[in-house]
């Protein structure tokens, strides 16, 4: 059989460390970032309001009076607690161009918000928790812009420079494993056991790194290196011969074209090429006849992350609060070490002129390590590629081309620090998946960043859990049982049900429930949009129906039976171009959109009643 | 004497002369398209989603074509704010039942700062009204016109006479230019066909009207800075729509609903996505 190579690039299949201008590369760089305590705090004018009246600290006026005395005072940012409020006076807001922070959204500390209709009694508590907010020395107008301007700055402070050789660390493999492998799980000897990592990125954080400043490229000649000898960095590599495994069809790689990712069945014998860790290097090479490494960008000094101390104070504070039943305190501390992680992949966005399209091209291809065709290709290669973009955007405005992009030369990035720690998560999951693969009965059902659900026989459930003891604590980056089931659904990622005994006991909807929702199975929601420009508003609402939501990347294996549906990935030739990869989905949804959908209805046991969840948040069509 | 107005989308001379066409197929990567990134596959695949539920080959036809006659629909959309060269936020507001009250209530409260008033609110509401009733049968042009006095009647009254003449024009003409697309799409969905019929007649005469007085050099036309330029606004939305889109309904329409599902949905998604 034909032996196959693919390339699995961050965006194309393309893998190049391109170092050709060496000299700016290497150049050393203060790391950017402003001290926190300079940064501004916002001088709140709290309220009220049910849509008609606004109740303020000076007293009770109608809408329109308060926000046109509101907007003749710019210098007090208007604050509300709850969304409800806000979205009851988006027009009075929106034809006013102000600006209006909703509390529960910008500071997501606080549990148990709701709306009273006693409008008294929102100020009054929300007063209260902007006083916490002083308190707490929260800054920048909201907890994330707060938090992460105090991870950049400690992070800056301890390593203080780097080089150029950092934005290539950009480009290495960073997606998750997440996947979904089995839709049904109803046979009556099996239980499903979900579990998830207590914070899994912040103890990803722990281990060695690469010293910014200190990056080099290094190359290689031979493939007769020892991975062993390698040090820290990410290296360009081909994984050669892929061997007979259940890795084959597990495999956490994606295949890239035009930004678009696709999920694949490797075979024996095919070599994967792509940018890996060294830590990853060691993993993967089990899986593969040989390993050739042809480049690298290393460092010789390995340093701890900047922030590894503080992950475990934090983590200790979290629990400590958690005993006490402080649950404000306690959420501070999970999000802040959310936060520390990707505190060294903040966005920065520049923007570009071209006039030719050609141009634009060009420096995509550069800047991103896509390829796009000639000619006619060109331009619609180069749509597809823009198409949903998070890090590019491009305009047509007085015949030229006004392109947004991603800049991943920006001083406060640390590239070689925040792929290092995806890469880590990578290999905690799967190697746990594969731990728990080696126990008899276990199937893997669903994984998804840090969470595993698995199905195992009935009778294996006490041996599975004490055998995996060690794993299962309230340790940083251990595991926690979040429920045990007796069925389980998987729809997609963030789409599932765990039922026990017909009880709902482990959920996520994804956009359809919202947290207050009483039903566990929203089937349509409707979305408030917001469409803005300086000599108009326009507010509108669009519905969102579950049957339209599904993805289908995946192939609904057949079974003998209905008590257990899987799913199959896609063999790569059937996505190696677009083409084929949006045909396999248009005939895989034609296959299984109706079973999916009917059996929703079944476990959710549609029998009419009202079903329209939560609005969502306001998404903005346009800024004008 | 040429038509200068052509139904199948094909470009007048006028046009040609004009460059319209790097403004009727887009900017490229630009903003203004609503199908870009959007490959023949996408749209195949797209599209069985939205049959994947249809147990019948009719419903899978009748689907199909209603999301062509939609798709067309929003081609011609794009293809008129590429030419008139119309921010993409008016887009959302052209199709929505209130666009008239949304964009003159944000001429006058938001670029004028008026002030709020449920009064003011009631008389742009039975205005708009009575422009998508268009009892007097008037063109999209003409009624626009009736929008533009509207505004600055109340901004004279508002600010002081004549203040209508220190009106921010980009915004101005934003406005009234969305607000036509908006009145040529409700013309283009009215149920009474004759109605539609109507204005599209009276679109064509009153272009080669406008086209006469232009060429015959009467003295009116001496101080306009583009003569042509009433003309180019006297367009009917039909003339947006791609003449492809018709062809594949027709296509669409012909194919035998007796073939089994599987084998009509397979033929109708090519005819769909090609």
């Amino acid at each position: 059989m034909k032996k196959r190579h693919i390339v699995c690039g961050r965006f194309d299949p393309v893998v190049s460390l391109n170092v050709s201008d060496r000299k700016r590369l290497s150049r050393v760089r203060r790391i950017g970032t402003d001290r926190p305590a300079l940064r501004p705090k916002p001088s709140y004018l709290p309220f009220s309001t049910d849509g008609k009246h606004v109740v303020h600290e000076k007293g009770t006026s109608s809408v329109s009076a308060f926000l046109d005395d509101a907007s003749t005072h710019p210098e007090s940012a208007l604050i509300v607690l709850t969304r409800k409020e806000y979205f009851s006076i988006l027009d009075d807001i929106a034809l006013r161009d102000l600006k209006v922070s909703i509390l529960e959204e910008s500071y997501p500390i606080f549990p148990d918000i709701v709306f009273r209709r006693t409008l008294r009694h929102n100020l009054n508590l929300l007063t209260k928790l902007l006083k916490k907010v002083e308190t707490l020395d929260i800054r920048c107008g909201s907890f994330s812009g707060d938090q992460s301007s105090r991870h950049i700055h400690r992070i800056a402070r301890k390593l203080r420079f780097k080089n150029g050789f950092d934005r290539l660390f950009f480009h290495a493999y960073r997606d998750p494993y997440q996947e979904v492998f089995r839709l049904v799980e109803e046979r009556p000897d099996r239980v499903i056991v979900a579990l998830d990592f207590n914070s899994m990125f912040a103890d990803c954080m722990k281990g060695t790194f690469c010293e910014p400043r200190s990056l080099r490229e290094v190359t290689f000649d031979s493939s007769d290196i020892s991975v062993e000898d390698l040090p820290e960095g990410v290296f360009h590599v081909v994984l050669s011969e892929a061997k007979e495994s259940f890795f084959l069809s597990m495999h956490p790689f994606l295949f890239k074209r035009l930004n678009r990712s696709y999920r694949f069945n490797l075979k024996a014998g095919d070599s994967v090429e792509l940018l890996l860790f060294r830590a990853e290097i060691k993993y993967y090479r089990q899986f593969f006849s040989s390993v050739e490494v042809k480049q690298g960008i290393v460092s010789d000094t390995s340093i701890p992350h900047p922030m590894a101390n503080d992950v475990e104070g934090v983590y200790s504070r979290r629990l400590s609060y958690k005993a006490a039943g402080d649950k404000t305190m306690e959420s501070y501390c999970r999000l802040s070490l959310q936060m520390m992680h990707s505190a060294t992949n903040r966005r920065s966005f520049r923007s570009k002129r071209f006039d030719r399209v050609e141009d634009l091209a060009a420096f995509l291809a550069a800047h991103f390590d896509v390829f796009f065709g000639d000619g006619d290709e060109l331009v619609e290669e180069l749509e597809q590629f823009l198409f949903k973009n998070k890090y590019c955007a491009v305009e047509s405005r007085d015949d030229q081309y006004h392109l947004t992009y991603l800049d991943i030369d920006v001083d406060s990035a640390l590239y070689s620090i925040s792929a290092k720690i995806l890469a880590n998560a990578r290999i905690k999951l799967f190697t746990t998946i594969q731990r728990f693969l080696d126990f008899e009965s276990v199937e893997i059902c669903y994984s998804n960043v840090d969470s595993i659900h698995l199905s195992v026989k009935r009778s294996m459930l006490d041996a599975f859990l004490a055998h995996h003891g060690d794993l299962i604590s309230d340790r940083i980056g251990d595991l926690k049982v979040q429920a045990i089931a007796d069925k389980g659904y998987w729809f997609d990622l963030g789409r599932y049900w765990l039922k026990r005994n017909n009880e709902v006991v482990l959920f996520r909807n994804k956009n359809f429930n919202f947290s207050r929702a009483v039903d566990p199975f929203v089937a349509s929601t409707k979305v408030t949009r917001l469409a803005r420009s300086p000599a108009f508003s326009h507010i509108y609402y669009q519905l969102h129906l579950i049957e339209n939501a599904f993805s289908y990347s995946k192939r609904l294996g057949t079974t003998e039976s209905s008590e257990r549906m899987d799913f199959v990935r896609f063999e790569f030739d059937e996505i190696q171009t677009i083409a084929d990869a949006n045909m396999s989905e248009a005939n895989e949804a034609m296959h299984s959109k109706r079973i999916k959908i009917d059996l929703f209805d079944r476990i959710a046991d549609k029998t009419g009643f009202g079903s329209t969840g939560d609005m969502a948040d306001p998404k903005e069509a346009n800024n004008g | 004497m040429q038509a200068y107005i052509s139904i199948s989308g094909s470009l007048t001379e006028l046009e040609r002369d004009a460059g319209v066409a790097s403004l009727l197929s887009g900017p490229r990567c630009g903003s203004n398209r609503k199908d870009v990134g959007k490959s023949k596959e996408e749209a195949y695949k797209e599209a069985a989603k939205a049959i994947a539920l249809l147990t019948s080959t009719r419903q899978v036809k009748h689907r199909l074509i209603h999301l062509l006659m939609k798709k067309g629909l929003d081609n011609a959309i794009s293809r008129y704010c590429a030419y008139e060269k119309l921010p993409k936020v008016y887009q959302t507001v052209c199709r929505s039942a209130d666009c008239v009250e949304t964009l003159v209530r944000g001429m006058l409260y938001k670029v004028c700062r008026l002030e709020k008033h449920a009064a003011l609110d009631a008389k742009i509401g039975e205005m708009a009204a009575s422009l998508r009733e268009n009892r007097d049968n008037l063109s999209a042009y003409d009624r626009v016109s009736i929008v533009q006095q509207f505004i600055h009647h109340r901004v004279d009254i508002a600010l002081g006479e004549g203040a209508h003449t220190s009106l921010p024009v980009h915004h101005m003409q934003n406005s009234l230019s969305a607000c036509r697309l908006h009145l040529l799409i409700i013309d283009l969905q009215s149920k009474h066909e004759a109605y539609a019929v109507y204005m599209e007649e009276l679109s064509r005469i009153a272009t080669n009207l406008e086209r006469d007085r232009i060429e015959s050099g009467s003295d009116a036309m001496a101080d306009r800075v583009s003569p042509y330029w009433r003309i180019r606004h006297l367009k009917t939305l039909t003339h947006f729509i791609e003449s492809g889109s018709r062809k594949r309904i027709t296509r669409l329409r012909e194919i035998d609903e007796d073939l089994p599902l599987e084998e009509f949905r397979r033929e109708a998604l090519g005819i769909y996505a090609s």
